[in-house]
Order: structure tokens, then C-alpha cells, then sequence
């Protein structure tokens, strides 16, 4: 009996990879992933071609210029100091996409290792790694930014280790729920009553499923990782001035949004434009993961 | 480049505001011989005085017989031709109490409450201990000292004191208390409240401000209306000192009932208001001092000071109506002021402060920091400066040339010192000539969040990199600042000073002497400075304490560690219906004055 | 294990992780440059001033003596003066927090009515035109910093419609909800995509899972299916995610407190931390510590309602 169980199992979980193979080409077609890819392609080529984009260098300072709204010479306008609006968004690209994709890796990876293991073991394992959780979510996260911001000076680094400190109870708590979930259903138990080993269980089986919502998640966080950036920057707490970085410029914008509103709404747009490609590939991702149209 | 006084006149100051603003800057002058044994002006004066003075307008106010303590008619001279216009006038000094501003705007509407926002909110109201601008400047409505500062801030007048003499090796001052003042609660000041509070702001540990009263060695009362103190040294600051919100006459009887700690958030002063109620960083609620001395004043029932951090909320809500005003010294950003002022149901003013912005560099603390401890690198980086362009780009306009340590128009500031020139080429040379001809990084500290010195610092970025200086901008907090400071961790800081007292002891004394601040951290210490303003102190005569002050601005500006980058205007904007409402030089707010024309 | 046993066991082990949480800050605090003594005298004071200050704070002795004062103070309920306002402590703490409990509990209410309808709405009708621009303008507003989010929703419903008030907290209960409504939305709109995301996504994950693919095959109705299977599992996540949400507010709204003015608890703690203001930090960390991980608690309690499988360990 047990034997025909597993080879059931066996069976079909070679039949559910075969048809994955054969599905994947099909889903990267996926139309979400298509529109998401080409504008997050556009954007790193512009981040790379940046310095011959455009005329004017995003740090020169040009008070005869200052405050003009968009027109032929500044498409975007120019800020209080006469910088071209467009460079430095164009020069922005450089700094936030890299900022939001380095933010992101970190936490993923420790969030979704230590949600595994909590999720798939529980007990003790679970109770350690819940409250760590705990701790990190009890935190003020500000608070940490301050003191890292005090000990080591401004600049990005210090977002990327408090990111990294406080975004993976996301990841952590969402893969542990959803492992509780999937370790319940048949095809686990199955698995685990003919003696497969735990990890082969977890890389097989569990993972696949539980990860998914993750990396629709961390698609989605770089975009508010980047976004992240402003708020920062308006406490005073991000990249050190005059970095073009688009959080800043719209921080730096505030007090003009009612006056001169293009020096802090059009970098704002490029954060939105980058947030929609992210999000539809995170969504794209889910889709072809999940392969929800077989 | 547009100054203040341009400002002013095209926009909110009329020619008979300047008149009278230079008026009793010149009374100065006749009044310098009496100044020492001088006693206060008579009551009719201070009527007078307080009836309404203000910079809108509307308001035609005739000065008052200001009892000077200077001989400094240089102040007068940033307000250009119309001083000397006014000095003419002067001779006639009015004795009885002059037509008020009702005269151009009917009678004044007594009563009625009025709403302030500004953008940050007091810390504890007890006048002793507090140590911040938006707490002090609302104190000054609460309390009052024996004397007070006029409103130009260039001379003392009587308050709760009427007279005063000065004996005359300068050490032991009379005050002759004023009959009839009554605290909030109706109860009658006596010399026994003048003891207490001198007494508890001098030796209180917890003061930053204990300093002031340090030489006030003995503090009696001889009979039932006249405080006698008897200085341990010649003191040529003292009568500002008294003036100051620390040397606030508080309630004796009040706080022996209550406990000290109740002064963090009650007030039980002879100001024209009482503290009626304050929830922390939301709101302070001031309520009419029923008992107040002055007849007649003030005018309002109760004032609201709301605290709104973010200027683009304040000024919708003064454009929507929802305030009478926005006032404070950051509370309005300068790139609003032009909207604002064309604005026909908003009157802005730009009242003439006391608030001088600097960078200052650290030459040599705790030791030298090259290439800013060489002279020539300092003097390159001065000529590096395009000043008119900083206040353009940073001010907006907003702001005129500073020249000196001491700001424009305050005491003993020296009119002789042209604003310093911008000129690349002799920056270059300079540099050139200099130890270190190619220059260096230098890390400013900037106060994080704060959009004024980071736009400040990108400007002094690009035009230092002209000269090879690579300025790197670090925003921290505050404390990391201060810490960063009193290590000497730092090359290069921004910040704005306004005046807490109106002698310039109080500036001198933290930058240029070892004895509390170590020299502000800069490293820079000069004997001949310091020879002069520990002298100053003592000498009781103004002429040659002018002529002493005069050379220690020169020295300081030409070899001193700081760029007097521009003198900033406090901005308040207010619905056209809110009269004599006026700011100190200083800062305090004259809410006495004022009351609201609907 | 029964709930309610569950229930005390968790209670037991929040004590490890709060006192975790006030060592970590005790020391932070300390680590970082500047303190309390150089912020309540001022930059004109006088190194001997702030020594005697600082002795007088008791900040010379041993950081576990001072810590060890922390939690007698903790035990007597009297978490001493504030240093930057000298008033104590738990008044101050526990006026800013009626504020951000009230703009938290308003949030929490615009997230669900948001969240639930959207979520559901955009995975039914998944790539319809209606998906793609819920999350169009869901990208928009979470990317959308809460400093010019806000004041763009002053400017709408403030200055333009006149309906609610700019700033402020307000003097009546009434009145309280009428200002915190536009902070609230303000905060709600900025978390919002993220619930709905992860709804959506769970949704369609649960629509394509074996039970309800069974359930279908059952000839069970399909809005019995969605209902009864489909949201209960695709909650679980969205749940984790609201617990995780709401307890971030606590303390993480100062941008926000800043541009209504709300005088909350968020803008406290970073101004007390700007200052330097050992006590009022030390304390508002701690009662914050203490919510977050009580909100957790509800949250883990709510799964096993969920989901009975869940097993309460």
C-alpha cells in the first residue's frame, strides 16, 4: 500500500514539474510581466545612458535659472538652485533603482530562511523566531535610523541595514503562515508518512507554494523601498544632499509643491512610473508561479 | 539684491514707520550724557509707548523718551537716508501720551480672541530654566522684569521697576518698583517676589542663563518699594541682563504655595497675559492679565498659539481664514513671502530682527584643522562668497547683508564695516598663496530636516568648489551637532544667532572667550579681542565701550572664523484685520498691542 | 492546548522580548552621541555646567545601575520626569497616545473598508480593466510620500470643500474624530496597496487550490466557494499583514503627525530621541513594545478562528 501511495505521489509530482517546464515559456508571456519588463527596461537604460541624456549636470548649481516651470530648454522645469528637473531625475534612476534592489535582498533572504524554518518545524523553533519578530516589529525602526544615522553619517547605507533589520518579518511571518497552510494539505502528509526527509519536503513541496506570495511582495517593496526614501530624506535621514535622488527631491520640493510644483511632483513620477513596472512584475511573477491558467 | 529696507518700504512699511523707527534710534544721541544715573521715563511714557506700536501699515506711532544705555547711534545707520531725516526731528521729544494707532483705523475693538500658528511649540514655560526661542518669545507675555528692552532693542525702559539709580562707581543699582503692579491672581508684587526670582534665576543649577545675574552679589530691599543690588564687579551689561525672561519677577507666594515645578506649565507673572492653559505641542492658550498695569492693555482676551510644523498646512489655513496669523522665526518659508505679500487680505511683516546667519569653521579645536586654521584659506573662502546670490537662491530676498558679529541695527554694531565683497579672482590668488593652494574637503554639519541650511550648504558647495574646496553635507540632529561641536568634529557649521540680550556681552562673550564656550569651538582666539571685551564688560562708558566693540569687530571679521552670510528678517503674516501687532528685535512678540479690526 | 492556555503562555513570553526591547534601546540611547545633559543647558552652557548636570541625571554611573533604576521605576508604574518637558513621563506618553490610538483606530477602519472590497474585486475580476486600475492608483498612493499625500488631501477636503479641519487634534471627542479623519485616510491610502496585494494574490492562489477545486467539483455554489474557502484561507496572510500594519503605526506615523499637526505619539518618541530624552524614550518604547506585541497576539488568536487547522503551539 505504501508503495503505491508514493508512487502516486511520485507520479504526480513529476507531472505537475513537466507541465511546469512546458508552461513556463507560455507564461512569461504573460502580459503583466511584458508591460512591467519593458518599463523597468527603459528605466535601467536610462539609469545607464544617463550622462548623455541629457545636456546639463545634476549638481550645477545655476541661480539665473532658477524656479523656470517646464518648457523647451528644462522639459521638467528647473528647482530653486537652476538644476535641470530632468537630469536629476534621469541621474536619480541611477541611485533609486539600485537603492530599492539592494534594499530588497537582504531581508528577503533572512526573512524567508527564518520563516521557513519557523513555519516548517514550529515548537521551539517557532516560538525563537516569533519572537524575534516580536522584538523587530516592537522596535521603532526610526529610532534605529537615528542611531545608525549618528554613528556611521548620512547615506544610504544606513537604510539599507535598517531595511534589512526590519523588513523580514514580512517576509518571515507571511511564508510562516502560509507553510502552516500548505505542511497540512495531503500532498505533504503524504510525502512525510513515506519518509521523505524534511528538506527534500520543504524544497519540493512547501517552498514552491509558501514563497510566491513572497516574491510578489518583494517585487512590490522595492518600489516602496524607493518610496521609502522620501520620507526619509524629509526627516532629514537619507542620501546626503545634493545627491539627485528622486526621494529627496521631492522632500526637497515640499515647500514648493503649491508654488513650483514640477520640482516635486515629476520626480515623484518616476518613483509611481517605477512603482507600476515593479508591481506588475510582481504580479506578473505571481501569475506565472502560481500558474493560475493551466 | 533687495534689502529690508527695501522690502519694507515696497511692501509693508510705510515712510512714517521708517521715520519713527529712526526716531527713537536717534534719541539715542541727547539722552547719551544722562544714560548712567538715568531714571526711567514717567508713566505718560510707557502709555504711550505701549499704545499700539507697530510695524504694519496702518500704524503712525510717535516714539517715546527712551532711557538709553548707549551711545550708539550706529545701529541707525542700516536704515539708510530716512534715519538721518528722522535724527532732525528728534530734539522734540513727546511728553504726553501721542495719538494712537486708532487715530488711522477708528477706535480700537477691544476684547476678542486671536489665533497665532507657528511651527514649533514651547518645551516648559518656567522663565528660568527654559533655554529655547519659541518658549522665551511667548514668556515675554507672561512675565516681566524690573526693566525691559525697548522695541528696537537699543535701549533699557522702565517696567516693573519706574526708575533706577546707578551709583557711581557703576556697582550698586536702585530700583524704584513701580506702585499698584499686581500679578495675574491679583495679588500685589512686593520686594520679597523681586528677591525670590532674581535670587532662583542667579543660582539655579538647571539654567543655562544663570550667567547673566553671576555678578549680582547682593539683592536687598531697603524699604517697601526699592530693590537695591550690589554688584561683585563692574558690569556694563548688567541693566540688559535684568531685562532679560530669566530675571522674570515671579510670584513668591504663588510658587511657595504650589511648588517650583508648577512654573513648567503655569505662569504667575505681571506680563499682560497668563499662560491659561498649554497641551504640549499642540497649543498655548494665553488669557488677558486682568490686572495688568498698563491701562488699557492689553487689548485681546485671550491669544491662541498653535503649533503647525509643516508650512505648506500653515499657510493654507491662513489663506483659508482658519487663523489670524502665522508668526515665529521659520515658520513661514522664505520662497512663500512674495505670494503671500501680494496677497490683498494678508498684511506680511518683516520685522528688523536680531537674527544673523553665519557659517562658522573650525580653525583650531581642539587642534588645528588645516587648511582652515590658514588665515589666507579663510580669507579666500570669504571672497569665494556670492553673498547677493545666496540671498537670492536661499532667501529668496528675504534677507539683507550681514557685515559684522554683531547683528545689523544692535548695539554697538559697527556701521563702518562695508559687507564683505565677492571677487573669485582674489579668492584664487588668495588660495594660491596660501599653504594649502589646493584646497581640501570640508564636512559641514547641517541640522537634518532643516530645508534652509541644506539649500545654504548646496550653494556655499558650488561656489567653494571654485576655489577647490569640496564641501561634503552632513545632516544630523541636533544633539549629534552639539556633540560633534564640543568635539571639535566638524570643519564647517551653519546656523542662525538672534540676540537673547540686547548688549552684545552675551555674543561677544561666547565667541571670543575661553571661559564657557571655549571659544564657540572654533579654535580661533586672539589676544587683543579678548583683552578688549573681557574690558568692555567692566567699562561704564558707553563711548569707549563703542570704540572697544567697534575694533573687535574689525579684528573678528577680518581674521575671526565665521562668514557673516545675511541678516534675516522675522516674517510674520497676518490677516489684514489683526492691528498692532509687532515682534521685537529680539523675537518676543508685542501680543500687548494688538487687537483685531472686525 | 486551549486557547486560553495559549493565550497565558504567550503572555509569559512577551516578558524576554520586552525586556529585550528596553536593553537594546537603554544602550542604543547611551551609544549615540550627544545626551540629555548638552540639549536641556543648551550650546552656551559650560562643560562644568553639564557635568552637573549629567551627575545630577545619575548619567555618571554604570549603564546597568541606571538600568536597574529603569525597571524599579518600571515596577513602581512611575516612569519619572520627562527631561525635555520636566513633566512626567507616563502624562505626556499617555496624552500623545490617546491621539495616535484614535488616528490608529480610524486607519484600521478605512484599511478594512478599503482593503476587503478592492482585494476581492480586483482577484474576481482579474486583468479585467477594473484590476488593473485599482492597481494603478494603488501604486500612486503607496509610492506617494505622506508629506505631500497629505497636503494634497487638505487641499481637497479642507480648502476646497471645506469639510473637515486642516490641522489640529480639536477639543471634543467629536471633534478628535473629525481631525484624525484626514490623517487616517492619508495613512490608510499609503498601506492600503500592500493589504490589497497580498488579498488579491492569496485569493487567486486559494481559486486555484485543490479544496476548492474539489469544492467546485462538489457542485458547491461558487460565492459559497469563495466565501466559505476561498477568503478564509486567502484572510490568513492579509491578516499577518494587518497585525504587522497596524502595530507599525504605532510609532512610525511621525511624518504624518508633523504635517496635521496631531501632537501623537509617533512625533513624540522622535523628538524625545532627538533630545535625548532618556525617560520619555526608555518609557514610550516600552508601552509601545507592549501594544505591538498584544496586537500580535490578537492576530495569531484570529488565525485559529480562520483556520482550525492552525495549530496554536
Amino acid at each position: 500500500m505504501a508503495a503505491d501511495v508514493a508512487d502516486a505521489g511520485a507520479l504526480a509530482s513529476t507531472a505537475v514539474v513537466r507541465t511546469r517546464r512546458n508552461q513556463l515559456l507560455k507564461q512569461l508571456a504573460n502580459k503583466n510581466l511584458i508591460i512591467g519588463g519593458t518599463i523597468l527596461l527603459i528605466l535601467i537604460l536610462i539609469a545607464l545612458l544617463a550622462p548623455w541624456l541629457t545636456p546639463y549636470d545634476p549638481l550645477e548649481v545655476d541661480p539665473q535659472s532658477a524656479l523656470q516651470s517646464p518648457g523647451l530648454d528644462h522639459p521638467f522645469g528647473t528647482d530653486n538652485f537652476g538644476r535641470d528637473v530632468l537630469t536629476r531625475v534621469i541621474h536619480g534612476a541611477r541611485i533609486d533603482l539600485r537603492a530599492g534592489l539592494i534594499a530588497v535582498i537582504s531581508p528577503f533572504i533572512i526573512g524567508v530562511l527564518i520563516g521557513t524554518i519557523a513555519g516548517f518545524y514550529g515548537g521551539w523553533a517557532d516560538t525563537i523566531a516569533m519572537r524575534a519578530v516580536d522584538i523587530v516589529q516592537a522596535f521603532p525602526g526610526l529610532v534605529l535610523l537615528i542611531f545608525l544615522v549618528s554613528v556611521l553619517g548620512p547615506g544610504l547605507n544606513n537604510m539599507y541595514i535598517a531595511v534589512a533589520m526590519f523588513a523580514w518579518i514580512v517576509y518571515a511571518r507571511l511564508i510562516r503562515s502560509t507553510i502552516f497552510v500548505e505542511k497540512n494539505k495531503e500532498y505533504v502528509t503524504a510525502a512525510k508518512s513515506i519518509g521523505g526527509s524534511d528538506w527534500r519536503i520543504i524544497g519540493k513541496h512547501v517552498f514552491p507554494n509558501a514563497v510566491i506570495p513572497c516574491l510578489v511582495f518583494a517585487a512590490t517593496d522595492v518600489a516602496l523601498y524607493i518610496g521609502l526614501l522620501a520620507g526619509l530624506s524629509y526627516l532629514g535621514l537619507g542620501e546626503r544632499p545634493p545627491a539627485p535622488e528622486w526621494g529627496a527631491m521631492v522632500a526637497a520640493g515640499q515647500p514648493f509643491m503649491v508654488t513650483a510644483w514640477w520640482i516635486s511632483a515629476l520626480p515623484g513620477a518616476a518613483i509611481v512610473v517605477t512603482g507600476i513596472a515593479l508591481s506588475l512584475i510582481g504580479d506578473g511573477l505571481g501569475d506565472v508561479l502560481r500558474m493560475d491558467d493551466r | 539684491m533687495a534689502t529690508i529696507d527695501e522690502l519694507l518700504l515696497k511692501n509693508s512699511l510705510s515712510r512714517r514707520d521708517f521715520a519713527r523707527r529712526a526716531l527713537g534710534l536717534a534719541l539715542a544721541a541727547p539722552a547719551v550724557s544722562a544714560l548712567l544715573a538715568a531714571c526711567g521715563g514717567d508713566d505718560d511714557d510707557d502709555d504711550d509707548d505701549d499704545s499700539g506700536e507697530s510695524t504694519s501699515a496702518e500704524s503712525a506711532q510717535e516714539p517715546t523718551a527712551t532711557v538709553v544705555i548707549s551711545a550708539d547711534m550706529s545701529g541707525a545707520a542700516t536704515q539708510t537716508a530716512e534715519a538721518e531725516a528722522g535724527a532732525g526731528e528728534a530734539t522734540e521729544v513727546p511728553d504726553e501720551p501721542t495719538p494712537t494707532t486708532a487715530a488711522a483705523d477708528g477706535e480700537i475693538k477691544e476684547g476678542g480672541s486671536a489665533s497665532f500658528i507657528r511651527d514649533s511649540d514651547a518645551d516648559l514655560y518656567d522663565p528660568v530654566l527654559n533655554d529655547s526661542n519659541s518658549t522665551i518669545w511667548l514668556v515675554f507675555s507672561m512675565y516681566q522684569s524690573l526693566v525691559r528692552s525697548d522695541r528696537t532693542a537699543t535701549g533699557i525702559e522702565p517696567a516693573i521697576a519706574e526708575s533706577w539709580d546707578i551709583s557711581d562707581d557703576g556697582l550698586v543699582y536702585t530700583f524704584h518698583l513701580r506702585p499698584g503692579v499686581k500679578f495675574a491672581d491679583g495679588s500685589e508684587l512686593s520686594t520679597e517676589d523681586v528677591i525670590w526670582s532674581l535670587e532662583r534665576a542667579r543660582d539655579s543649577e538647571e539654567s543655562p542663563w544663570s550667567f547673566t545675574l553671576a555678578n549680582a552679589a547682593d539683592i536687598t530691599a531697603p524699604d517697601d518699594s526699592t530693590i537695591e543690588i550690589t554688584l561683585s564687579a563692574g558690569d556694563a551689561a548688567f541693566l540688559a541682563a535684568v531685562s532679560m525672561f530669566n530675571s522674570s519677577i515671579i510670584s513668591k507666594a504663588y510658587v511657595e504655595e504650589n511648588g517650583e515645578d508648577i512654573l513648567k506649565d503655569h505662569s504667575m507673572g505681571t506680563g499682560p497675559f497668563y499662560l491659561k492653559e498649554w497641551a504640549v505641542s499642540e497649543y498655548t492658550l494665553l488669557a488677558r492679565n486682568e490686572y495688568y498695569w498698563e491701562e488699557g492693555l492689553p487689548h485681546l482676551d485671550e491669544v491662541k498659539v498653535i503649533t503647525v510644523p509643516d508650512s505648506n498646512s500653515a499657510i493654507l489655513q491662513l489663506q483659508g481664514g482658519e487663523v489670524d496669523g502665522v508668526i515665529g522665526q521659520i515658520s513661514i518659508p522664505y520662497n512663500r513671502v512674495a505670494e503671500l505679500q501680494s496677497d490683498p487680505d494678508i498684511n506680511v511683516i518683516l520685522a528688523t530682527a536680531s537674527y544673523n546667519y553665519f557659517a562658522r569653521v573650525n580653525t583650531a579645536f581642539p587642534e588645528p584643522n588645516p587648511p582652515f586654521d590658514d588665515l589666507k584659506v579663510r580669507q579666500a573662502m570669504a571672497y569665494a562668497i556670492d553673498y547677493d546670490q545666496l540671498i537670492e537662491t536661499v532667501q529668496f530676498g528675504i534677507a539683507e547683508r550681514s557685515t559684522t558679529i554683531i547683528p545689523n541695527g544692535a548695539l554697538y554694531h559697527n556701521p563702518n564695516i562695508p559687507p564683505h565683497e565677492f571677487d573669485l579672482d582674489k579668492a584664487k590668488e588668495l588660495m594660491a598663496e596660501s599653504e594649502h593652494p589646493d584646497g581640501g574637503d570640508a564636512e559641514v554639519l547641517i541640522s537634518a530636516g532643516n530645508p534652509q541650511q541644506e539649500a545654504l550648504a548646496i550653494a556655499l558647495q558650488a561656489m567653494w568648489k571654485e576655489i577647490g574646496i569640496n564641501l561634503i553635507i552632513s545632516p544630523l540632529d541636533n544633539a549629534v551637532i552639539r556633540d560633534r561641536t564640543n568635539a571639535g568634529d566638524y570643519d564647517v557649521r551653519l546656523g542662525g544667532w538672534t540676540n537673547d540680550m540686547i548688549d552684545p556681552d552675551q555674543i561677544l562673550g561666547y565667541f571670543t572667550l575661553p571661559d564657557a564656550s571655549d571659544y564657540a569651538k572654533t579654535g580661533y582666539s586672539n589676544p587683543r579681542v579678548e583683552e578688549l571685551v573681557r574690558a568692555a564688560k567692566t567699562e561704564l562708558d558707553p563711548e569707549k565701550r563703542q570704540e572697544m566693540y567697534y575694533e573687535v569687530q574689525e579684528i573678528y571679521r577680518e581674521e575671526g572664523p565665521l562668514f557673516y552670510l545675511f541678516s534675516i528678517p522675522y516674517i510674520d503674516a497676518l490677516q489684514n484685520y489683526v492691528k498692532g501687532f509687532w515682534q521685537h528685535p529680539l523675537g518676543p512678540y508685542g501680543f500687548v498691542d494688538t487687537w483685531l479690526d472686525k | 492546548m486551549t486557547r486560553s492556555r495559549y493565550i497565558i503562555r504567550r503572555l509569559i513570553q512577551m516578558i524576554p522580548v520586552v525586556i529585550g526591547i528596553t536593553v537594546i534601546i537603554f544602550v542604543m540611547l547611551r551609544a549615540i552621541p550627544g545626551d540629555p545633559a548638552d540639549s536641556m543647558l543648551g550650546e552656551k552652557s559650560t562643560n562644568e555646567q553639564r557635568a552637573l548636570m549629567r551627575k545630577k541625571l545619575g548619567l555618571d554611573e554604570p549603564i546597568y545601575v541606571q538600568y536597574s533604576y529603569f525597571v524599579r521605576d518600571l515596577f513602581t508604574f512611575d516612569l519619572g520626569d520627562s527631561l525635555k518637558y520636566r513633566q512626567p513621563v507616563n502624562d505626556i506618553i499617555w496624552d500623545r497616545l490617546k491621539v495616535s490610538l484614535t488616528v490608529v483606530g480610524v486607519t484600521a477602519f478605512f484599511l478594512i473598508v478599503i482593503t476587503v472590497p478592492l482585494g476581492i474585486l480586483a482577484a474576481l475580476k482579474k486583468n479585467s480593466i477594473i484590476d488593473n486600475a485599482v492597481r494603478a492608483v494603488l501604486t500612486v498612493t503607496m509610492v506617494m510620500p505622506t508629506f505631500y499625500s497629505g497636503i494634497l488631501l487638505i487641499i481637497i477636503f479642507s480648502i476646497k470643500l471645506d469639510l473637515l479641519p486642516v490641522s489640529g487634534y480639536g477639543d471634543s471627542p467629536l471633534d478628535h474624530l473629525k481631525h484624525v479623519i484626514l490623517p487616517s485616510l492619508t495613512l490608510a491610502l499609503v498601506t492600503a496597496p500592500y493589504l490589497i496585494r497580498i488579498l488579491r494574490a492569496s485569493i487567486l492562489d486559494a481559486l486555484n487550490s485543490d479544496y476548492v477545486t474539489t469544492a467546485r467539483s462538489k457542485g458547491l455554489e461558487e460565492r459559497r466557494v469563495i466565501s466559505l474557502h476561498v477568503l478564509r484561507n486567502a484572510l490568513i496572510p492579509t491578516v499577518t499583514l494587518f497585525g504587522i500594519t497596524i502595530g507599525g503605526l504605532m510609532g512610525g506615523t511621525v511624518i504624518t503627525e508633523k504635517v496635521f499637526a496631531l501632537p501623537g505619539a509617533g512625533a513624540l518618541l522622535i523628538e524625545s530621541v532627538q533630545f535625548r530624552d532618556y525617560p520619555t524614550v526608555q518609557a514610550a518604547t516600552f508601552i509601545f513594545a507592549i501594544m505591538v506585541i498584544t496586537i500580535n497576539l490578537i492576530v495569531d488568536i484570529v488565525y485559529s478562528f480562520l483556520d482550525p487547522r492552525v495549530v496554536l503551539s
